[in-house]
């Protein structure tokens, strides 16, 4: 139970002018399962590699509780107690199953016998039980992962970082590996820290959500903070699938919340056909298994919308549709792309689509 | 010869699955072939080829061991061809033994097995600074390192006796000896300077190899030891070192083959001392007829090669049981060397220094000076470059006008150049044969006969085409003397690179483009000239070039199959060596060098590869 205390990290790699990490300031709560979201690039694996001490900071500082491992003084990786599960997994080829797991108890110099009896204890954990003298190389993706963790659980380490650890499986092990990764965070209780570009795997494994993008921190809260209330246009934008509508201020009139409103964003699943309201046209139905998307442009102006609905909404393409869209999946932003008028908490707002006039608002 | 080993090497290891299931595709496709379409018959054709090529001369030598030789009758004391154990038991159970055989062989082993280890600890060094550490002038050493590489040995054994020679043998002094120093003889002839040479010339193929396997390496492997408590020398040690192990002793194994049949360093360098390995014993023993016993040398040569490389390919197969599993990867920290800095660029530098400039600098120095050592302005002279009325009655004037240097150029780029071609079609052919055959056992026939040049080492394969050459057989003509054995020779012995180049470029060719040649109509001439070739027009230019650079710098072939008619530039300039012609022998040898650093440059600017790439993958 370690909670990691970050302030001020940054990190600047000689051969960039950008820093890969700039100016970040981070609390994960102990024994929290914290996703760290972001696109390819935005520096969250390198926030990562710091917290394990594979890389040093320019500045700023790392504590693990109390203790502080990077900033005035640095502890090297093998003294941090931190335990990392590469996305490629990293395990040593040269090595058996049954050594890549021991290796770090051997090198606590815990002896064979209790070695013994902790490995087979994890390879019960993670459900790999007979693999023990294979080589990484004869193992599958799934296996080679539980292999990869099964290595970092058996030292119990105070916090667990995880690189992507979902991104590498298929689709149906991908919702095992997120189940077992759950019930390690229930069993054992440790901090854990995960990084994906991966939306939903941020969504479904974690208690909060830190989105990054260009080395800095954009949001920080839980899953439903990070969608329903998105602190700016990135965060909007990155996060929910089919992607938010953004349109500028004046093409759907959507009433201002406020002054300095430039553009206003749109959740898919916010928008609806309606008897009356903004006068659309159906221009594509596409099913994508589970629910459909369709996708409208708007009778006056070019604006294409993207609305998603769980069932096959009863229009055709050529369509002449209205739409009206629900106040709660309506965002706002200004120029600079913050959020301009935190809107009310959902609780307290009656569920109520309002039709949208469809006159310019100006 | 090196080279070429390295690369087919990794070529066969990694092409074998794909071929196989390339093979099994082809014969369930076999009822769809055509019958206008002439694989199978080609493949024939060149497997016939072959035979006559590769397997008869190699044949030829086993039969001399065990048959008695003309003229050889009152020693065997039986009949002209027939069976005799004379030559065995001469060469392994004689009081001649100690002399003959084992002398040259204990000299071979040993300037093999220290050359390659002192090149392989060297070389680590060398590497690990050059790709894991924060040395000064990273990127342009490691240009500089691998220069000796692209020369040929035999320069720097020259250049070794130009600084070296001493009294004992006439002619001019060397730069030492004309300084004050005259070199003991075991500073200058024999096996120290052997060693030391071979280590000089090994040491970029190290660094090549064991540097690609630091470059590749995943960072996150030993991240991963860090992360679970072990500090940065037990991660080292218990990860970094193991898996490094295979690509280190790889690079060993085909280092100590190479050393094993290495001819003219040993040659230029061991003659005044009597200085005799297997390569040396050979040539000599051919020299004065001895065919049976030249057969002797030749087969031991070509055991341990084969038994060698055996080796090799078996440690290959152990380590693909634990084959590196792709991933993202993360390059290596670099090592922060703080104080070491200066001692490490200091010692970088002066291998470059022991390894380029001073072999260069005393041969090139020695080509404008009449006498050597003597800093006079009138000691210096261009004559033995564009003089006339030398002193030197076989070579009377400079060798840029010397007739015999130009037709020797001629006869060099004529020959290596036709045969390099020759092969790198060859090649070509060789893999649409084997990946495309209807008929498996044709494939792996033709893949395993073009691959056994390999494990032969150059000067035995001379022998050996001497052996079965050097006389009419059948409708064959005698063919020594002519630049035909030589032609035939060398194509023979860039096999085993131009097929793998071959079958590896067809193999990512895949058969789509051909079939959809086919369903637009093009018959099988047309599908060669206008998609097979073009396509692999790059992997052809790289084929044909890479022998070529090889051919050039190569002795072994041309002392054993050139004579004074067919005399190309590496002979030419050995002859030089024989008159003590120095500043003349030095003149032909850095116009070689000139060559193949020039054509080496060439390829990677062609093949958009390093050198070093070019030498795995």
């Amino acid at each position: 139970m370690t909670p990691i205390t970050i302030t001020g990290l940054t990190k600047h790699f000689a051969k960039t002018d950008a820093p890969a990490v700039a100016d970040l300031s981070l609390a994960v709560e102990a024994g929290s399962f914290t996703c760290i979201l972001g696109p390819s690039g935005c520096g969250k694996s390198t926030l990562l590699r710091m917290i394990a001490g594979l890389e040093r900071c320019d500045a700023g500082q790392i504590a693990l509780g109390d203790r502080v491992v990077d900033g005035s003084v640095f502890v090297a990786p093998e003294r941090r107690g931190v335990g990392l599960v590469f996305q490629s997994y990293a395990l040593w080829p040269h090595l058996t199953v049954f050594e890549n797991i021991a290796f770090g108890l051997r090198l606590q110099r815990v002896n064979a016998a209790a070695r013994k009896a902790r490995v087979a204890e994890m390879v019960a954990l993670l459900r790999i039980e007979g693999l023990e003298g294979r080589y990484p190389s004869q193992l599958s993706g799934g296996q080679q992962q539980r292999v990869a963790l099964a290595r970092t659980l058996a030292l119990e380490p105070d916090v667990l970082l995880l690189d992507e650890p979902l991104s590498n499986l298929d689709a149906a092990l991908r919702l095992q590996m997120r189940e077992e990764l759950a019930r390690l965070h229930q069993i054992s209780g440790t901090t854990i820290v995960l990084v994906t570009h991966d939306q939903w795997e941020a969504m479904s494994l974690s208690t909060h959500i830190a989105v990054m993008d260009a080395g800095r921190l954009q949001q920080f809260g839980t899953a439903l903070d990070i969608y329903d209330r998105p602190a700016n246009r990135f965060v909007a934008e990155f996060v929910g699938s089919p992607p938010i509508n953004l349109i500028p201020q004046g093409s759907l009139a959507v009433p201002s919340l406020g002054g300095g409103t430039y553009e206003s964003g749109i959740r898919p699943e916010a928008i609806q056909i309606a008897a009356s309201g903004t006068p659309a046209r159906v221009t594509e139905l596409i099913p994508t298994g589970g629910s459909w998307i369709t996708k409208l442009s708007l009778e006056d102006g070019d604006q294409t919308l993207l609305m998603s609905s769980a069932s096959r909404p009863a229009i055709a393409p050529g369509e002449a549709v209205h739409i009206t869209v629900d106040p709660s999946g309506i965002h706002q932003f200004d120029q600079a792309g913050n959020r301009v008028v935190p809107r009310p908490a959902p609780a307290t707002r009656p569920k109520v689509a309002s039709p949208i006039s469809s006159q310019t608002y100006g | 010869m090196l080279e070429h080993r390295a690369y087919a090497h990794r070529c066969k290891n990694s092409l074998n699955t794909l071929v196989i299931t390339q093979a099994k595709t082809n014969k369930l496709l076999r009822a769809a072939h055509l019958p206008s379409d002439p694989t199978l018959v080609i493949g024939l054709i060149c497997l016939v080829v072959f035979l006559w090529l590769i397997a008869a001369p190699l044949l030829a030598v086993f039969w001399d061991m065990f048959t008695s030789q003309p003229g050889d009758g009152h020693r065997t004391h039986v009949a002209d061809g027939a069976f005799t154990a004379y030559y065995l038991e001469r060469a392994f159970a004689s009081r001649m033994s100690e002399i003959i055989f084992l002398r040259p062989l204990m000299n071979t082993l040993t300037i093999a097995v220290s050359s390659t280890v002192l090149a392989l600890g060297l070389g680590t060094v060398l590497a690990w600074l050059l790709v894991r550490t924060d040395m000064m002038g990273r990127g342009w050493l490691s240009a500089a390192l691998i220069i000796p590489f692209m020369l040929p040995a035999w320069t720097f054994a020259l250049a070794w006796t130009t600084i070296f020679k001493n009294a004992k043998i006439g002619g001019q002094p060397g730069l030492a000896s004309s300084m004050g120093f005259d070199a003991p003889d075991w500073l200058a002839y024999g096996a120290v300077p052997s060693i030391i040479i071979m280590t000089l010339n090994y040491i970029p193929f190290v660094i090549i190899l064991v540097g690609n396997a630091l470059r590749r390496f995943d960072g996150q492997l030993e991240d991963a030891a860090r992360i679970l408590g072990a500090g940065p020398r037990t991660a080292f040690r218990l990860v970094t070192i193991p898996l490094m192990r295979p690509a280190v002793l790889s690079a060993c194994l085909l280092m100590f083959a190479d050393a094993i049949g290495e001819f003219s360093v040993p040659y230029v360098l061991g003659l005044p001392v009597q200085f005799e390995t297997l390569a040396t014993s050979l040539y000599r023993a051919i020299g004065t007829q001895q065919n049976g016993m030249a057969a002797v040398f030749a087969g031991v040569v070509m055991a341990i090669g084969i038994v060698t490389l055996g080796i090799d390919t078996w440690m290959m197969r152990e380590t693909r049981r634990y084959a590196i599993i792709g991933g993202k990867g993360t390059a290596s920290r670099e090592t922060t060397l703080g104080f070491w800095r200066i001692p490490a660029v200091v010692s970088a530098l002066s291998v470059f220094t022991l390894g380029v400039i001073l072999p260069l600098g005393a041969l090139m120095l020695s080509t404008v000076m009449h006498v050597p050592g003597r800093f006079g302005a009138e000691n210096f002279t261009f004559a033995y470059w564009i003089g006339t009325n030398l002193p030197t009655p076989a070579v009377p004037t400079g060798i840029l006008l010397a007739p015999e240097f130009w037709s020797a150029a001629w006869n060099t780029l004529r020959i290596v150049g036709i045969a390099s071609i020759s092969a790198g079609l060859l090649g070509m052919v060789v893999g649409y044969v084997v990946v495309r055959s209807p008929w498996r056992t044709l494939s792996v026939l033709l893949r395993q006969i073009t691959f056994f040049p390999y494990l032969v080492p150059g000067i035995a394969f001379a022998a050996a085409f001497l052996v079965l050459f050097a006389v009419p057989r059948g409708p064959i003509p005698a063919l020594y003397g002519t630049p035909w054995i030589l032609l035939l020779a060398l194509i023979a012995d860039q096999m085993p690179f131009a097929s793998r180049a071959g079958i590896s470029s067809m193999t990512q060719l895949g058969r789509e483009v051909e079939d959809a040649a086919r369903m637009v109509g093009a018959g099988w001439l047309r599908r060669m000239r206008s998609i097979i070739l073009p396509i692999n027009k790059g992997a052809l230019v790289a084929g044909i070039l890479m022998p070529f650079v090889s051919g050039i710098k190569g002795v072994s072939l041309f002392i054993m199959l050139a004579v004074p008619s067919t005399d190309v530039l590496s002979t030419y300039s050995l002859r030089l060596v024989d008159y003590n012609y120095t500043q003349a022998a030095n003149a032909v040898v850095l116009m070689i060098s000139a060559i193949a650093v020039l054509g080496t440059l060439l390829i990677n600017r062609l093949t958009g590869t390093g050198l070093a790439r070019g030498l795995e993958s």
